[in-house]
Order: structure tokens, then sequence, then C-alpha cells
């Protein structure tokens, strides 16, 4: 008996070693490290690293260097969430409906899913670009102003998550049980309230996981910003990963790291509050 | 699906124009992306900037082909993207068959440190892990640009569900008949969760493809480009050509197209894994 | 070369992913770590140019350069790569390009330096002098430039001035630009003014840019993009420094930002805000990449920009010809509207100049010593007159070698005889030529901040609600934090 926990601990060992390999060289060293270069300040060079403590951490997580990242990632986030939520959920009603060809529209819905960031960024570029875009002299978010900018940058983003925004409202929506359904018909209610009352509870545990997982992109939005406005105009689109992808040069280090462990705690807090405030809204079925 | 009762033909219709209507929206980004890719610039600004092409180039795709190294760039992201997928699938089904079927100590806590990697993407541990790549030596190569995705946890959870729902009886089954773990997972076990596995495939492909911040972290000579930093950089190269890029995007946009098209329900599913109930 | 690497990228692949799983991790080091010349350097002290190991190369010697040029100037880059390819069997020059604005090249540089995963040869923009000079990776151009026996007076006496610190020049060569006003001649004919001179300083700016908008040709007739490098321009034309230490060149340690107290520098962002004031100011932020000043002018929104002479070929472009327009009187219009003509930079006062500007070519140190032969044997090919008169008529980079300035090529361009661009690059050659050399530029450590620094400040009042003081205040704040870092070796 004892041989056999110690040989399937053995066996454990082994199958999870090559994961855990990863995980510790590529996830847990670099958070101690990131606290480590946070601890110290390099020269442009990189030939001298000061210990200068926590103080640090203080400074650059209340500085504005960081403050606005976050305030402009946030404004992302409101940006593209809410408006991708509501067009995913729409082309998703319209399409969950029994007509000759449906799958088609299905297809062409989910589409965008197959668009990647870089895609996305190189095409509403073109669309949006003052100069050359077909919708560029638009002001509402226009590229040029640093009060707009970062609603052009959104609205590519919208375009490029409606595929799966599409995607997990249908699959959600057709898993609702016919007999809900016909049943809601047959209390009279209108389709409108048969969506707000009854389809859209039904489905809320797959908004609640899109919802989630849309933040968490927003949190991370980087290559849009990247290739549409390389961070301008006047910094006005610098996102925290785009401060971060651009702080890693010996005097940057260590800012970069701080404003890192920043990110990782705003994104846990904002993920762990989701999950709370939603779940409390979340109807498991009748 | 939707109702049950048959539509009037009015309402058949409406339904049908609105749908049109939506997908014109959804797809004009496309739309004009072809447009503005076969029309010549100069032509295309002169003429206004019209809803259709001008002044067709149709070989702007071998052009793009050739001027943005596409070859190279698209067997870079072929070969890191197999690696990927290949490592994630390998990595991923051990790990998991480790959590269903092993007893060992600290089964739970070697859990929830797996899920714990799922709050640490690399945009956050970008510094510390581009430092290893440098002091590695693996800026420019196939080991810089796969090494942190090698395993996922994502990959863990899904395919601990899948090997879950394998039946007790099954199992009991695999022992009678003498084999071990092996030959479970061999002979029940994956063949059992083989729609899990592909759609898990199907997304671990679809992710490794579209990645861009870390191959534009650790690439600085251009034939180690992935192709969507490919398409950054022509982007940034050839703007006074608009078209070029823009062929270039569609070109690599279009394996993605065809796994859409090709491997939808595995798609779906993969996505839709841990979203839906039931 | 190429093709042998890519058939054993599966293998490589494979043999990563075994190590990896038997968690053996392979540690190389980087490029070869050859420690490089000191951060003192006076012309005894150069460090020797390897120029010999070039012949006792067996193989050919491969020489990245990374560079961020894109288009025009991309192209004849490439053209003049391939020519010396071409030409000889003993040295492959590569071009990796590093995105498209010099902060990214600057960027990538710096988080190479550390490990000295670092190319030949780095093309990077005016401002990096001291810091390469401090940064121990570079072969210094006076080292090779001494080992071939150069005759130095060839080279633009300011550019070597600008480059140069403790009598030794660093870049191994450069490409020159100043700045130029470009204008609508047609709108200057309709409000009445004479469509050959354009203004001369920035008050005849305020002039004209009334008059146009008085006569309702443009709403906010200057378009202006508010990079910081051009603030330079009018401080140091106005002979003002932006630092202490004789405007960082004194030999001293460079301590301090000179703007609070600074006349010039406050009536400049003064006489900026007054004109965003007065409606006459069509601002553009400075973002890489982007060309709205431009795009105002092509399409008439604004008659005036204030920028590089490097620009003067695109500006070209809008005209989509050779237009003889100087038949025109006043009042009249040229057939298609698009008459644009270029003047000197308008300054401050009647008798600025402009500043050194442009990129620069520095050899790395931390190559072996054959490449370094082979970088310094293509450097000596981009100093040619066939390669100096190629940059400027098909890249609009003026020429550092006089001879440059003599070749038939080039003299036909300038005058006009391959486009107007040619008559303007004139313009900018001949300011070149009257900057100071005796005061041709700051030299700062922390430019890149420095600069920052000062775009933050002007974006601050331009597109913001501070003063031109309080922007200035602002900005000798972060500036002498920068140096007393730099200083400080922090």
């Amino acid at each position: 008996m004892n041989t056999r926990r110690v040989r399937e601990s053995l066996w454990a060992a082994a199958l999870l070693l090559p994961s855990l390999a990863v995980f510790v060289a590529f996830f847990f060293y670099p958070l101690y490290r990131l606290v480590v270069l946070g601890l110290h300040q390099q020269n442009r060079f990189g030939t001298t690293n000061r210990y200068v403590g926590l103080s640090q951490f203080r400074d650059v997580l209340t500085g504005d260097e960081f403050r606005s990242g976050l305030w402009i990632t946030v404004q992302f986030v409101l940006l593209t969430v809410p408006l991708g939520l509501v067009l995913g959920i729409l082309l998703a009603v319209a399409a969950n409906r029994r007509l000759r060809g449906i799958k088609i529209f299905h297809t062409i819905f989910a589409s965008t899913v197959a668009s990647s960031v870089a895609v996305t960024s190189v095409i509403f570029l073109m669309l949006i670009n003052p100069q050359i875009g077909y919708f560029g002299d638009v002001p509402f978010f226009s590229l040029s102003n640093p009060h707009t900018a970062l609603r052009g940058v959104a609205l590519s983003s919208v375009w490029e998550n409606l595929g799966l925004t599409f995607i997990i409202v249908l699959a959600a929506l057709q898993a609702i049980p016919d007999e809900i359904n016909e049943a809601a018909v047959l209390d009279g209610y209108g389709p409108l309230r048969k969506l707000w009352k009854i389809t859209l509870p039904l489905i809320s545990p797959s908004l609640m996981f899109l919802t989630v997982v849309l933040v968490i992109f927003g949190f991370q939005a980087f290559g849009q910003i990247d290739i549409i406005t390389g961070g301008g105009p006047a910094g006005a689109t610098q996102t925290v990963v785009y401060k971060i992808f651009n702080s890693q040069q010996p005097i940057a280090q260590g800012r970069g790291a701080v404003m890192a462990v920043g990110l990782f705690g705003v994104t846990f807090l904002v993920s762990l509050a989701q999950l709370a405030l939603l779940e409390r809204r979340v109807h498991y079925g009748n | 699906m939707g109702t049950d009762a048959p539509l009037a033909p009015w309402k058949r219709s409406a339904w049908y124009v609105l749908l049109s209507a939506l997908s014109v929206v959804v797809l004009f980004p496309i739309y004009m992306t072809l447009v503005r890719a076969l029309s010549t610039p100069a032509s295309y600004f002169r003429a206004g900037q019209p809803l259709h092409p001008v002044d067709i180039q149709w070989n702007i795709f071998a052009t793009a082909f050739s001027r943005g190294d596409l070859s190279a760039k698209l067997t870079t992201s072929a070969v890191v993207t197999a690696v990927i997928v290949g490592a994630q699938l390998a990595t991923s089904i051990l790990a998991a068959y480790a959590f269903t079927f092993l007893e060992f100590p600290f089964r739970r806590t070697l859990f929830a440190l797996f899920m714990a990697t799922l709050m640490l993407p690399i945009e956050v541990t970008l510094i510390p892990n581009v430092e290893t790549m440098r002091s590695l030596g693996w800026f420019n190569s196939y080991a810089g640009l796969t090494a942190p995705f090698l395993a996922t946890a994502f990959g863990t959870f899904l395919l601990r569900q899948g090997f879950l729902g394998i039946p007790r009886d099954l199992r009991d089954a695999s022992t009678l008949d003498g084999f071990g773990h092996v030959g479970f997972l061999r002979r029940v076990a994956i063949p059992v969760t083989r729609p899990v596995i592909a759609s898990f495939a199907v997304i671990s492909f679809l992710t490794a493809w579209n990645q861009y911040t870390w191959p534009r972290a650790v690439t600085t000579q251009s034939n180690w480009e992935t192709v969507q930093i490919g398409l950054h950089s022509l982007a940034a190269a050839t703007v006074d050509k608009g078209n070029i890029a823009l062929a270039a995007a569609l070109i690599a946009a279009l394996p993605v197209l065809a796994l859409l098209i090709f491997l939808q329900r595995h798609l779906i599913r993969g996505l839709t894994a841990g979203a839906v109930k039931g | 070369m190429q093709r042998h690497v890519r058939t054993s990228r599966v293998t490589v692949a494979v043999l990563v992913l075994t190590a990896l799983l038997t968690a053996v991790a392979a540690t190389c080091g980087g490029g070869g770590a050859k420690q490089g010349a000191g951060t003192q350097s006076s012309s005894q002290n150069l460090p020797p140019c390897p120029i010999d190991a070039l012949a006792n190369a067996t193989a050919p010697v491969d020489v990245t350069v990374w560079h961020t040029q894109t288009a025009r100037p991309l192209d004849v880059l490439t053209q003049l790569v391939n020519e010396y390819n071409a030409s000889q069997s003993k040295v492959r020059v590569h071009l990796e390009s590093q995105g498209s604005s010099y902060q990214e090249i600057q960027r990538k540089f710096n988080e190479a330096l550390p490990s000295k995963q670092l190319p030949a040869i780095v093309d990077v923009d005016d401002t990096f002098t001291k810091s390469m000079a401090d940064s121990g990776v570079v072969l210094p151009g006076a080292s090779c430039f001494a080992a071939d026996g150069t005759d130095m007076n060839q080279f633009q006496q300011t550019v070597r001035s600008y480059y140069t610190i403790d009598g030794t020049l660093w870049p191994s060569s450069a490409g020159v630009g100043t700045v130029l006003i470009y204008y609508n001649r047609d709108h200057f004919r309709r409000a009445g003014l004479d469509p050959n001179k354009p203004p001369a300083t920035l008050d005849e700016v305020r002039q004209d840019a009334e008059k146009i908008k008085a006569a309702g040709i443009a709403d906010k007739p200057l378009a202006h993009e508010f990079a910081s490098w051009k603030t330079e321009f009018w401080l140091t034309g106005a002979h003002s420094s932006v630092v202490d230490n004789d405007n960082g060149r004194g030999g001293g340690t460079t301590a301090h930002a000179t703007m609070v107290g600074n006349q010039q520098a406050l009536d400049l962002f003064t006489w900026f805000d007054q004109m965003k004031d007065a409606g006459l100011l069509n601002a553009v932020t400075a973002t890489p990449g982007q060309i709205d000043q431009y795009l105002a002018l092509a399409s008439g929104t604004s008659s005036m920009l204030i920028d590089t002479s490097s620009a003067a070929t695109s500006i070209e472009a809008f005209l989509g010809g050779n237009l003889n327009t100087s038949s025109l009187g006043v009042g009249e219009v040229s057939p298609n509207g698009l008459d644009f003509g270029a003047g000197a930079f308008p300054g401050l006062t009647p008798d600025s100049r402009t500043q050194m500007g442009g990129d620069a070519w520095y050899i790395m140190n931390t190559t072996p010593p054959a490449v370094q032969a082979g970088a310094w044997d293509f450097m000596r090919f981009m100093n040619s007159v066939h390669a100096q008169a190629l940059n400027l008529v098909g890249g609009s980079y003026l020429p550092w070698l006089k001879a440059a300035a003599n070749d038939p090529s080039v003299v036909s361009y300038f005058a006009g005889q391959g486009g107007i661009a040619g008559t303007w690059l004139k313009i900018s050659n001949d300011e070149v030529s009257a900057i100071d050399p005796a005061f041709p530029g700051p030299l700062i450590g922390p430019y890149d901040i420095f600069r920052q620094d000062m775009q933050t400040a002007m974006e601050s009042f331009v597109f913001g609600n501070a003063s031109p003081a309080d922007a200035l205040a602002q900005a000798q704040r972060d500036i002498d934090k920068a140096l007393a870092d730099y200083n400080a070796n922090l």
C-alpha cells in the first residue's frame, strides 16, 4: 500500500514536472524578480545597480506615470467591454433563429475571431487614420486629437472581439431549452421583455465569463496601441502594458517592474471584484 | 434554438434584411481592406476614396509576399505555433492526468499553484522574462519565441474537466485488463476525450498564431519575426504604399480563417468551455 | 548562410524541447564581449582601428546595420548597400530595421547594451553623441580616420565639431538635415504678399499669418508639429544655450538646464502661445510616423510649415511634378493651386542661424576585429562622393563631405534640374555652412530625457492650460534631475 502511494507520487512528479518547470521559470521566478527589480535602480548603461528600497514602489505606484497609464487602461476597458457585450448580444439574439442559411450568418458574425491584434490594427489604421483613412476625418474618434484617440483604438478592439462575444453568447442562447422559450411566449412575454427578464438572466453565467475575459483583454492592451498610435498623440494612448514594454532599458527597469507588479495587483483585484459582484447576480436556472 | 412557430413570410424577409445589414457592418472593415489592398494608392486617392477598387493590381498579394518576406515569416509562425501547440498538448495532458487519476501529497496546493499562473500573463512578467531570454542568448531564436508557452494552466484545467468525465467503469476495466497508467492514457483517456483535446488544440493554435507582445519583445532581426510582427514592420516601412501592408494582413489572417471555417465546431467548443453550462 | 540556418530550424526546436524537459538549460553568451574605448578619450588615447583584420579574414564578414529609415531614404540606403555588396566579396552588409522612429532604436540600443548583443553599426539620430561616447561600446570614427590617414578637412567643419568631444570624433559617417519654412505661394499671392519672399523671422511669420487669415484664405495659417528638437534650433540659432557648461561643450560637468531665466526661451514659448491665442496656429502633436502637418499644408488648410529639410522631397511629391510659376504676379493663382516654396529657417532674430541635425553612424567595438574592419570599409563607401551625392538626391540627407556638393549630379540638383526640392535643399545646405562652428548645438548625456521633458513642457501650454513660464520652470526641474542622475552615474 505504501509503495503504491510512493509510486503514484513519483508518477505525479514526472507528469507535473514539465509544466511546473515552465511555470517556475516563466511565471513564479519572474514575479520574484519583478519585486527585486522594483527595489533597485540602474544607470543608463546597466553598469551600476543601486538598492533604493520600497520607496520606489511608493513613488511609482502613486506617481503620474503609472496613474495616467492606469487611467488610460481603465478608460480603454470602459470603452470596449460594455459596447462589445451589447453588440455581441445583439448579433447573437438576431442570429439565434431557424432560418434557411442561418449558418452563413453565424460564420460571418463569428469571423472576426480570425483576426489577430496585428491584423485588426493594420486594418483599422487604414480605416481611421487621419491622413488616409476612410473615416479619417470623423472627429469623434480622431487619432490626431489626444482627447479622442483612445476611442479610435477602442473601436478596433470592439470589432475584433465581436466574433468571440458572438460565439459565446450564441452558444449560451442555444443552450436554453426550447420549453422555456415556448413557455415565455405562451405567458404573453413580448420579445423585449423576454430578452430582459428571461433570456439574459439565463445566460448570465456566460455573460459573466465574457465580462471577465474582455476586461482582462482590455487590461493587457498593447499591440493595438503599438501599431495604431505608437502611444500618441502626446502619450494619450499609453496603457500600462505599453509603458511596461517601453521600460525595458536598464535605467527604466526598476520603474517598469513596479508598474508590472501594480498591473498584476490591479488585475487580480478587479477579477476578484468581478467574480464576487457578478456571482451574486448570476441565475443558475429556475 | 429560437421559437418553433413558423414565421410569416414578411417577418422572414425582415430578419434576412436585418441580418444582412448587420453582416455588412461586421464585414465592412474586411471589405475595405480588400478594396484598398487591390487598388493602386495614388489612383485610389485621386478617385476620392470610393467604395470599390480603383486601378486594380492583382499581383499585390505576390508583391506583399516578396516585399514583406512573408514566406519566411509564415514559416516562422508555423514552426512556433506547431511547437507551442505540441508542447502544450503534451504538458497539459500529462498534468491533467496526474491531477485527475493520481493521489499524491499537496495535490490541491499544486493545482491551486497551477491555476494561479493564469493571473500572471506575459504582459506582467515581460521584463524579467526578456531579461532571461537575453542572458540565455535566446533572442532571435525558436527557443526564445516558444519557451514561456510550452505549458499552460488553461490546458491543464480544460483537460482535467475532460478526464473527470470519464466513467469510473472504464478506469476499473482498464486496470483489470492489466494496463497501467500509460496504457490507460493511450487506450482510454485520450481517445474518449478527443473532442476536448481537439478543442484545446484549436484554441492553442489560435492564441499562438495571433500572439503579438512576446514575439515583439524577443526579436530584433527581421528574419526571425513572426507574421504578426512582420505586419507591424511592413506597415511602418511601407507607410507610403498602404496597399502592401493590407494585402499582407489578409494573408496573415488566412490560416485562422481557414480554421474557423473548417474546424468551427472545435473552435466553438474550445471557446465556450467554462462559459456555458450544460 | 541564411538558407542553411532555415533547414535546421525544426531540428533546433526539437532539441530545445528535449533540453527543457530534462531541465538542462544551455547558457550561451551574447556577442563577443570586447571591452572597448574608455570614457576619456583624447586624440592621443584613441583605441586602434583594426583595419588589417579584414585582409586576414578567410570568409565573408557579416556586417549588420541597425537603422530606422523608411520610404525614399530607405530605398536609397538599400540601393547603396546592394551596390556595396556587389562591388566586393569580403564584406556582406545586412540592414535591420529597428522601427520607424529614433526613440525606438535608442530604446533597443539601450536594452541591448548591458549584454552587449549589438550589431556592427548603428545609425541613430544626432542626439546620441555623449551617450555613445560614455557607453564604452563605440569604436570612434577618429580612430579609423587616423588609421587611414584621412585629411579631415574634406568634411564639413560644423559637422565635425558637433560630433567631437575632447578632440575625438565619434561617428564614422553622418547625414545632415536642418530646418526650412515651407509655404504656399498661392496663399501668399492671394493675400497680397510677395510669393518670392518667405518670412525671415518669427515676427514676419506672424505678420504674414495675420494677413492670410484676414484675407480669409486659411483659418490657421501656421501648421506646426511640436517636436522639441525644433525648439533647440530656435534657441541655438539665437546663440542661446539650453544647458550650462557652455551648452554642454565646456569640458566641465553639465549640471543644469538653462530654461528658467532664459529670455529667448521665454520669448519663443510666448510667441507660440500668442499665435495659439490669436487663432493663427494649427498645432499638431509629435507622434512618430504621423504627418498631419504636411497634410495640412498639402490640403491648403494651412499656409506655412516650419519643418525638417528632409521633408523637401515629400512635399515636392505633393506637387506631382516640376512647376515653373515664376511668371505669375501678385494676386494671380497657379493652374492647380499647388505652388509651394521654401525659405531659410525663420529665427527669433534676423541674424539667427540653425543647429546641426541629421543622423550619425557609429561602429560598435563589441564585434570581432574583422567585423569592425568590415564595418569601417562600408563606412568608407558611405563617405564616398557617390554615396553622399545619392543620399542627397534620393534621401534628402545633406552631405558632410564637401566634395559631394561639387559633384555634377548635386550641382544640377541644387539648381533645380531634378525637381524643385533641389533648390530647397540648396537653401538648407547653405544654412549648414552658415552655422557657427563654435556653437553647433547642445551636447547632453541624457539627451533623450531632455527632449521628452521639453516636449512635455511644450505640450503643457500648447495643448493644456499651463503658462509658458510655468512650462519652462517644469522643464528646468525635470532636466536638472536627469542631468544630476546621469552625472552621478545612477
